[in-house]
């Protein structure tokens, strides 16, 4: 089996776990890994996990899932995210992070436009 | 058509290329080629006027139009002869294909069929007791998918720089 092929199912099962650590290892190691097509995968297994933890850190945190340096990996991320067909747990938590004070302005458009994107096509 | 119409003659001069095109070419697409015309053709007049007075419908026929009625028997057996040739190949492909049927059954009888079960079963067990299947995988404690994670993050990278 081809070593990303592992890494697609290692990814896929961690998704699907109910353990919350499988969160905090696709964070530790995925999101924060150097290639590209890792930390979109991870970041798909994130959204596909639609619990408030998950969603946090893929929606309000620097670097990762939406707020990604690739234009990729983000774009992805977002797709992903309109693709969910509940979009309930996604919508409360850009909300929360518009409204945080204390995140920073760039993270705090990029959860506006990712919004207003959902309510269109909605 | 009328055999009569016809405007054929033995007697008139030879015919232009046309003209014998037009005489051989008929709507059946029979050869007359090779077809030796009966004795028939060269009857008495006597003979049609007797034939005339009868009730048979075939003495109304001339000379003329009689030798014409022959080639055209003769087309008949020509085609007759055609399709049996064809017949005959369709006979013998039908036999090739029985003979053929015949000798798959006899080698099917002598081919000996053995299954090496242990190496299916194990090629099988090898497919389903993959570690790295989601299943499987599933199963593990998430540390145990935290080290693997690492490791397989590890290769890939040296997998990209050695390419």
């Amino acid at each position: 089996m081809k070593t990303i092929n592992k890494i697609d199912n290692i990814i896929e099962a961690l998704s699907r776990h109910e353990d919350p650590k499988s969160i905090s290892v696709l964070e530790e190691i995925g999101t924060n890994s150097e290639i590209d097509e890792i930390r979109e995968k991870t970041a798909h297994a994130l959204i596909k996990k639609n619990t408030p933890d998950a969603l946090k850190i893929v929606v309000a945190k620097s670097g990762k899932g939406i707020n990604d340096l690739s234009a990729r990996v983000a774009m992805s991320s977002i797709n992903e995210i309109l693709s969910l067909n509940d979009k309930t747990e996604v919508l409360k938590i850009l909300e929360d992070t518009m409204n945080n004070e204390e995140q920073k302005q760039d993270i705090k458009d990029t959860a506006r436009s990712v919004k207003a994107l959902i309510t269109y096509s909605m | 058509m009328k055999i009569t119409n016809t405007n054929f003659s033995l007697f008139n001069k030879p015919l232009s290329k046309e003209e014998r095109q037009e005489v051989h070419s008929n709507p059946f697409g029979i050869n007359f080629k090779g077809n030796v015309l009966t004795s028939d053709v060269f009857e008495s007049s006597k003979k049609i006027d007797a034939n005339n007075s009868s009730t048979n419908p075939f003495a109304a026929v001339t000379g003329k139009s009689k030798m014409v009625a022959s080639a055209f028997v003769g087309g008949i057996n020509s085609f007759n002869e055609a399709f049996r040739s064809r017949l005959n190949s369709i006979v013998s492909f039908g036999r090739q294909i029985k003979d053929s049927i015949a000798n798959s059954w006899e080698k099917a009888k002598n081919t000996e069929i053995t299954l090496d079960f242990r190496t299916l079963a194990d090629s099988i067990s090898s497919k389903f007791n993959n570690q790295y299947s989601v299943n499987n995988l599933l199963k593990q404690p998430v540390d145990d998918l935290s080290a693997m994670f690492k490791t397989c993050e590890a290769d890939y990278k040296n997998e990209i720089v050695k390419a």
